[in-house]
């Protein structure tokens, strides 16, 4: 379709994560946008939209990030996007990481779950992300992450 | 009256659902239902499923007119939005509910904020219970995130 839209990847794990960047849709509006989760059962949510279904790694499933990171190869190698936006989860951090091979721009917004420290998926993301954000100022530093406001 | 018990599918939660099985045995007139993941306790007085599929989710979430739940961001904020009653347990670290206190944070955090009421064990939650019609939503959310939220991450896509 339109080709000089920015093409946009917004990903996160299913549950609270997803219900999270769902409701940051509004700031994709000037994008073409990709959805990408580890349920299929989100698709209908996005309906109208290309939406990606990726393997769900967790720290109980640590065997599955080699199986993430070749489906992540292959789909970002597909999608091509410009910018990764994610709202956390191991799958969202190891998206971000996957994209940098393909130049993305990425966005970390840590989940509002986090109030007292970053995730332990938050931090590893300082080094992947060019926009990294906690929904929580007293969490905020100079070097990030940056407060600039919250999902509620 | 109906309520209906949300607990999340990644780690089971008995505690909760004993409390509310057997709170239920002596209000049969409440109608109880719970996805309850898969714990080893095995209730009998409410109507039980380990998950339930997106769209009968939804039907029983809009049926009903009370969320009793854990301190899951995913039905706190689709309770939100929709303006529901909703009463929250947090899971806690101690008794190996879950694998950080981030649920204790999150809603000691969300009740300071005035956006849920929290049952701190479950003695809180049973005088909650006492009277659950007249528990009444908070505060009602719009759909999306934050004005300042919403700019701040689109002004960085069209800088990039």
């Amino acid at each position: 379709m339109s080709t000089n839209k920015k093409k946009l990847l917004a990903v996160a794990s299913s549950g609270g994560h997803w219900i999270q960047l769902l409701r940051l849709r509004p700031a994709f509006e000037d994008c073409e946008v990709v959805f990408a989760s580890t349920s299929k059962g989100n698709a209908s949510e996005v309906s109208g939209y290309e939406f990606h279904h990726i393997i769900n790694a967790t720290r109980k499933s640590p065997w599955n990030f080699f199986t993430m990171f070749f489906q992540l190869l292959r789909v970002l190698g597909k999608i091509r996007p410009d910018i990764i936006v994610t709202t956390g989860s191991a799958p969202g951090l190891m998206t971000l990481a996957v994209g940098k091979l393909f130049r993305t721009k990425n966005i970390w917004i840590d989940s509002i779950a986090n109030v007292e420290e970053m995730s332990s998926s938050g931090k590893k993301a300082r080094y992947v992300a060019d926009l990294y954000l906690t929904q929580w100022e007293v969490l905020s530093t100079l070097k990030g992450p940056l407060f600039k406001g919250s999902i509620l | 009256m109906k309520i209906f018990l949300v607990v999340g599918t990644l780690f089971p939660f008995d505690r909760l659902v004993k409390v509310i099985d057997q709170w239920a045995s002596g209000n049969s007139s409440t109608q109880v239902t719970g996805q309850i993941g898969y714990g080893r306790y095995k209730p009998e007085n409410i109507h039980a499923f380990p998950i339930l599929k997106a769209d009968e989710f939804n039907r029983i979430f809009s049926e009903s007119d009370l969320i009793v739940t854990h301190a899951g961001m995913g039905i706190i904020l689709k309770s939100l939005v929709d303006g529901k009653p909703i009463v929250v347990l947090p899971r806690k670290l101690e008794l190996k509910e879950v694998n950080t206190d981030h649920q204790m944070a999150t809603a000691k955090a969300l009740e300071k904020m005035n956006y849920i009421r929290v049952a701190w064990n479950s003695q809180e939650l049973l005088e909650y219970l006492k009277d659950p019609s007249e528990i009444s939503s908070i505060v009602k959310i719009g759909e999306y995130a934050s004005e300042a939220l919403i700019t701040s991450i689109k002004e960085f896509i069209n800088d990039k």
